[in-house]
C-alpha cells in the first residue's frame, strides 16, 4: 500500500475517536553482525521491518509501532497524557545522497577478518594484552516518514560500528566507534589505540593534587561535550532553567554547532525523525547560548526555528530531540601539538576512564580520566588515573585554545570535538 | 506450534536436514511480544505500546554461531533464514513450512493505567504528598523454540515494570501483579528517598551492615549469579575450573531455580527449548554449577544446560540467572540488628562486577544507622567496593523471612533481561562503605 494510502486508513480509523494529527513511519532494514568473544565466533544476518504510529487528538495522545507491517484498521490504545503537535512540511534544502549509502554490506569472511585483524595487530603492538570481545555491525536502513499536515519524507542510513573490548592484566578498555562502511576501520590503527590506553593504564602512576592547565584529547573532550548536553536541549533546558537564552556560558573559543546534514556526517541526512528538513544550527556562539535542540512540537512554544534534530534511533523509540552531528568548531589554524608545545605545565589527558559526572544545576562536574603529565610542551610521565574536576563555569570560561582534530564518537548522536585546552581545573588523585 | 499455527513437524525436519555432525546445534526460535506503557511526564505520548513478532534461525557447530533473524512471518521467510544460516541452497526434499503471524497477545493495561494513582493514594495514607513521575509498563512475551527432535511447549513470560522519578532519586522493579501491597511498596520506597534526600552521605563507616532483602537480592545477583555464568568465566579460563571453589560464607546456599517463580513468570524451558534446572550455585558457599548455555555446556561434562536466555531473536542466547533464591537462615530481624552499631540498607541502586578482577561495587541510594536492635537516623549515598568473595565471605547472619523480592533488569552483554530472587535479610561483618 502507497504510504499516503496506507495514512489515509490509519486517520480514517482514528477519526471516530477524536484523533486528527496522525503520523506514520515505516522503516527497513537489514544488517550483518560478527563477533568475537565468550560466546565463540557469531555471524548473523538481520532483515528488521518495521513501523510506528503516533496520533494526537485535542487533549491526548498515543504512539505504537510493531514489526512487518502495520494494520491499517488497527487496533489502537486509548490514548493518555498530553497531546502531540506534529510538524506541518517544510521545504527540504538541495540534498544529494552520499555515495556510501550505495555500498553493500560487507560479507561473513570479510567482517571476521576485520575482528581477527584487530587481535592479531592488539597481539602484535602488546604480546600480553589480550581480545576480550569484538563486535562489527555493518547495516543499512530505509526510512519514511508521511503525516496529516502533509510532511512526506524519506530517507536512507548506512554505516558500520565496531566495538573491542581488551584487557591487558586487570586493566581493561573499549573502544568504540562508527565509519561509514566496515571497510573503513583500520585494525593497525586501533589496535595501537587500545595498546596505548593500556600502557598508560598499567603503568601509568596516580596523578598528585594540582592546578594547572589541561589539555583534552577528543576522546575525554567528547565526554565533557555529552556531559553539557542537557543545557542544549531546549525542554530539559528551560525545565532546570539552565542557562539563559542570550547569556554567556563560556570563553570565546566556544562554538557548539548541530548539524544534521554535515557534509561527510554518518548520520547525514535531509530530513530528520519528524520529516523536518536538517540544517546548521549553531547552539553556541562564542561563549554565548543562541539557541537550542527543539522539536517541532517544542518549537511552537519557543517560537525558534526548527533545525530537524529529532531522533529515531528504531521504529520502536518515541521520537526524542537529540543531536545528530553535535560538535565544538575547531580552529582549523591550530594543531593539537601546537596546543602541547605552548604548555609550560599541565597534563594531557586522552582517555576517559569513567563517564564523569555533569551537575548542571550545582554547577559542578568531575571526571576520571587518563593521559600524561607535560611540562615544557613535552609529556614526562603516564598518569593511570586522575579526577578532573571543578565547576562547569570553570570548565567552559577557562577554555583557551581548540585544536583542528575534530575527531566523532557514537555517543547516542554523533559527538565530536577537537582538542580543547583548559585552565583552572583541580586535578587531584582519583 | 502455538505461537504461529505452522507445521512443527515440517520446521523440525528442515532443521535436522542443516544439521550435518551430530554436536550441530541447530533450532528455531518463535517470538511475540506486547508491552503498553503508561507515561505520567509533561512531554510525549501519555500511552506507549510496542507489539513485534519474529523468529530466528540459528546454527552451531564447531564453536561457530551462525543466526538469522526476521521481523515478520512471511511467505518465504523461513526458507530464506534457513539459506542464511547454512550458506548454501538446501538440498531438502522436505517442504519448509510457512510461518503465519500470530495472535496477539492480550491486553492487560487497566492496573497500568490507574496504578499511579494507587500510589499517590499509598503516600498519602502515609501521611506524605510530593510530586513524582511514573512510567508503569505491562510486558508479555511468548517465546517457543522448535528444535530438530522436540518441540517444547511455548513459554510465556507476563509481568509489569514501574519507574518512578522524583528530584531525590529515581525507583523503579518489576513485579508480577500490581497490586494493593505493591502500591505501597513503591510507596514506601519513595518515601524513603524523600526523609533521606538532606541526609549526610557516609564514608569510612565499619561495623555491621544489614541487607534488606531486595538489597540482598541485587548483591547476589552481580556477586554470584554473574560471576558464575559461563560467559563470565570463561574469559579468565575454564568454566568448570570454578566448581568446587569456596566464594563466600558457609552461611550461602544459592539456587537458580526459574521453575519456582509465580505464575506468569514460571518457566518449564529456557530459551533454548532445555528443561530449567533447579541449579544449586552455592552450597554452604562452595560453588557447585554454574549457569551454562548449550554452547558452553558443550565445552565440558560437567556443565549443564537450561540457563540460556535471549532478550530477543536478533540476540544469539547466552546464560543467565532467573530467579535466584537464597534459603533462609535462622535469625530473626530483630537479632540481626543488635550489636552496638552498624548500617540498614534497604536496597541498592546498581551494582557492577569487573570479570577480570572480581571487584564488586555496589552502590546504595540511602540507608539508615542502627544501634541495640533499633533503626536510628538515615544517611544518605553510599557504596561498597571489594573482592565480591572478600564480601561473600562477611556474611555472618542470615534472616529467617524469604521474599520474593528485588526484582530487576539486567542488561549484561546487550540483553535487556527481567530477573527475579527470593531472598530474607542477610547481615555482613568487617566491612567500610564509602562514598
Amino acid at each position: 500500500m502507497e504510504p499516503s494510502a496506507l495514512l489515509d486508513r490509519i486517520a480514517r480509523s482514528l477519526q471516530p475517536v477524536g484523533l486528527e494529527s496522525v503520523e506514520v513511519y515505516l522503516k527497513s532494514g537489514r544488517s550483518r553482525r560478527a563477533a568475537l568473544g565468550s560466546q565463540g565466533q557469531l555471524s548473523s544476518l538481520h532483515r528488521e521491518t518495521g513501523w510506528a504510529v503516533r496520533a494526537s487528538g485535542a487533549q491526548s495522545s498515543f504512539f505504537c509501532c510493531g514489526s512487518g507491517a502495520p494494520a491499517p484498521d488497527g487496533p489502537w490504545p486509548n490514548p493518555a497524557g498530553p497531546p502531540l503537535r506534529l510538524p506541518g512540511p517544510r521545504p527540504v534544502l538541495d540534498w544529494r545522497a552520499p555515495q556510501h549509502l550505495r555500498a553493500p554490506l560487507c560479507v561473513e569472511h570479510e567482517a571476521l577478518e576485520i575482528l581477527e585483524a584487530c587481535g592479531r595487530e592488539l597481539a602484535r603492538e602488546l604480546p600480553s594484552a589480550r581480545l576480550l570481545q569484538a563486535t562489527l555491525e555493518d547495516g543499512e536502513s530505509a526510512s519514511l516518514v508521511v503525516n496529516s499536515r502533509g510532511v512526506e519524507a524519506s530517507w536512507c542510513q548506512r554505516n558500520a560500528t565496531l566495538y573491542l573490548e581488551a584487557a591487558l592484566g586487570s586493566h581493561q578498555v573499549i573502544e568504540y566507534s562508527g565509519e561509514k562502511s566496515a571497510s573503513a576501520f583500520h585494525p593497525t590503527a586501533l589496535a595501537r589505540r587500545i595498546a596505548d590506553r593500556l600502557l598508560i593504564r598499567r603503568d601509568g602512576s596516580i596523578a598528585g593534587r594540582g592546578r594547572g592547565t589541561v589539555l583534552l584529547a577528543p576522546p575525554v573532550a567528547v565526554r565533557v561535550l555529552g556531559g553539557l548536553l542537557p543545557l542544549l536541549m531546549d525542554a530539559v533546558g528551560r525545565r532546570r532553567g539552565l542557562g539563559v537564552d542570550d547569556s554567556s556560558i563560556g570563553s570565546r573559543c566556544l562554538t557548539i554547532v548541530d548539524d544534521g546534514r554535515l557534509p561527510g556526517g554518518l548520520f547525514s541526512a535531509p530530513v530528520d525523525g519528524e520529516g523536518v528538513p536538517t540544517r546548521r544550527k549553531v547552539l553556541v556562539d562564542r561563549g554565548v547560548i543562541v539557541s537550542r535542540l527543539t522539536s517541532g512540537s517544542e518549537g511552537a512554544a519557543t517560537a525558534r526555528e526548527l533545525a530537524g534534530c529529532v531522533r529515531r534511533a528504531s521504529f520502536r523509540d518515541v521520537p526524542r530531540v537529540g543531536p545528530s552531528h553535535l560538535f565544538i568548531e575547531p580552529d582549523s589554524e591550530r594543531a593539537a601539538g601546537v596546543l602541547l608545545e605552548e604548555m609550560v605545565e599541565g597534563h594531557y589527558f586522552l582517555d576517559p576512564v569513567d563517564a564523569g559526572r555533569f551537575d548542571l544545576t550545582n554547577d559542578r562536574f568531575e571526571m576520571t580520566v587518563a593521559g600524561f603529565s607535560v611540562r615544557s610542551g613535552t609529556p614526562t610521565a603516564a598518569v593511570s588515573r586522575a579526577r578532573l574536576s571543578g565547576t562547569i563555569s570553570q570548565l567552559l570560561g577557562g577554555l583557551d585554545a581548540v585544536a583542528r582534530d575534530l575527531t566523532f564518537f557514537p555517543l547516542g548522536g554523533l559527538l565530536g570535538s577537537p582538542s580543547l585546552r583548559i585552565v583552572g581545573l583541580d586535578v587531584t588523585a582519583s | 506450534m502455538w505461537i504461529s499455527d505452522a507445521d512443527a513437524t515440517a520446521a523440525g525436519r528442515c532443521l535436522a536436514q542443516i544439521a550435518e555432525k551430530s554436536n550441530d546445534i541447530v533450532d528455531l526460535f518463535l517470538e511475540i511480544r506486547r508491552e503498553i506503557e503508561f507515561r505520567g511526564e509533561e512531554e510525549g505520548p501519555g500511552v506507549v505500546e510496542r507489539s513485534e513478532q519474529g523468529f530466528a534461525v540459528r546454527l552451531v557447530r564447531e564453536g561457530r554461531t551462525y543466526l538469522s533473524a526476521r521481523d515478520a512471518f512471511e511467505p518465504g521467510a523461513l526458507r530464506s533464514a534457513l539459506r542464511d544460516v547454512t550458506r548454501v541452497v538446501p538440498s531438502s526434499a522436505y517442504r519448509v513450512p510457512e510461518l503465519s503471524a500470530a495472535r496477539p497477545l492480550a491486553q492487560r493495561d487497566d492496573d497500568c493505567r490507574s496504578f499511579s494513582a494507587r500510589v499517590r493514594q499509598a503516600l498519602r495514607e502515609m501521611h506524605a504528598a510530593f510530586d513524582f513521575r511514573s512510567r508503569v509498563a505491562s510486558h508479555g512475551r511468548r517465546v517457543q523454540i522448535v528444535g530438530r527432535r522436540l518441540v517444547p511447549a511455548a513459554q510465556s513470560e507476563d509481568f509489569f515494570s514501574v519507574t518512578c522519578s522524583t528530584p531525590w532519586g529515581a525507583f523503579g522493579t518489576l513485579t508480577a501483579v500490581l497490586d494493593d501491597a505493591c502500591a505501597r511498596f513503591v510507596a514506601r520506597a519513595l518515601l524513603d528517598r524523600f526523609r533521606a534526600r538532606d541526609a549526610e552521605a557516609v564514608s569510612g563507616v565499619s561495623g555491621a551492615i544489614v541487607l534488606a532483602p531486595a538489597a540482598t537480592a541485587v548483591l547476589l545477583h552481580e556477586a554470584v549469579a554473574h560471576a558464575l555464568e559461563a560467559d563470565t568465566l570463561v574469559m579468565s579460563g575454564r568454566p568448570d575450573a570454578a566448581l568446587g571453589v569456596k566464594l563466600g560464607s558457609d552461611l550461602l546456599d544459592i539456587l537458580d531455580s526459574p521453575s519456582e517463580l509465580p505464575t506468569g513468570l514460571r518457566r518449564e524451558t529456557d530459551d533454548e527449548g532445555i528443561p530449567v534446572l533447579r541449579r544449586w550455585l552455592l552450597q554452604k558457599g562452595c560453588v557447585d554449577q554454574v549457569l551454562a548455555d548449550r554452547f558452553h555446556a558443550g565445552s565440558s561434562r560437567q556443565l549443564l544446560p537450561g540457563a540460556g536466555r535471549r532478550a530477543g531473536r536478533h540476540l544469539a542466547p547466552a546464560p543467565r540467572s532467573s530467579h535466584l533464591e537464597l534459603l533462609p537462615g535462622e535469625q530473626r530481624l530483630e537479632e540481626l540488628l543488635e550489636g552496638a552499631e552498624g548500617l540498614y540498607f534497604s536496597e541498592i541502586s546498581s551494582g557492577r562486577l569487573n570479570p577480570l578482577t572480581g571487584e564488586l561495587v555496589v552502590e546504595f541510594p540511602h540507608g539508615r544507622r542502627f544501634r541495640s536492635g533499633n533503626l536510628a537516623e538515615r544517611v544518605g549515598r553510599c557504596a561498597l567496593r571489594g573482592k565480591a568473595s572478600r564480601i561473600l565471605s562477611a556474611v555472618e547472619a542470615v534472616g529467617d523471612n524469604s521474599v520474593f523480592a528485588g526484582a530487576g533488569w539486567c542488561a549484561k552483554g546487550g540483553h535487556r533481561l527481567p530477573v527475579w530472587a527470593t531472598c530474607p535479610h542477610l547481615r555482613l561483618a568487617g566491612l567500610e562503605v564509602e562514598v
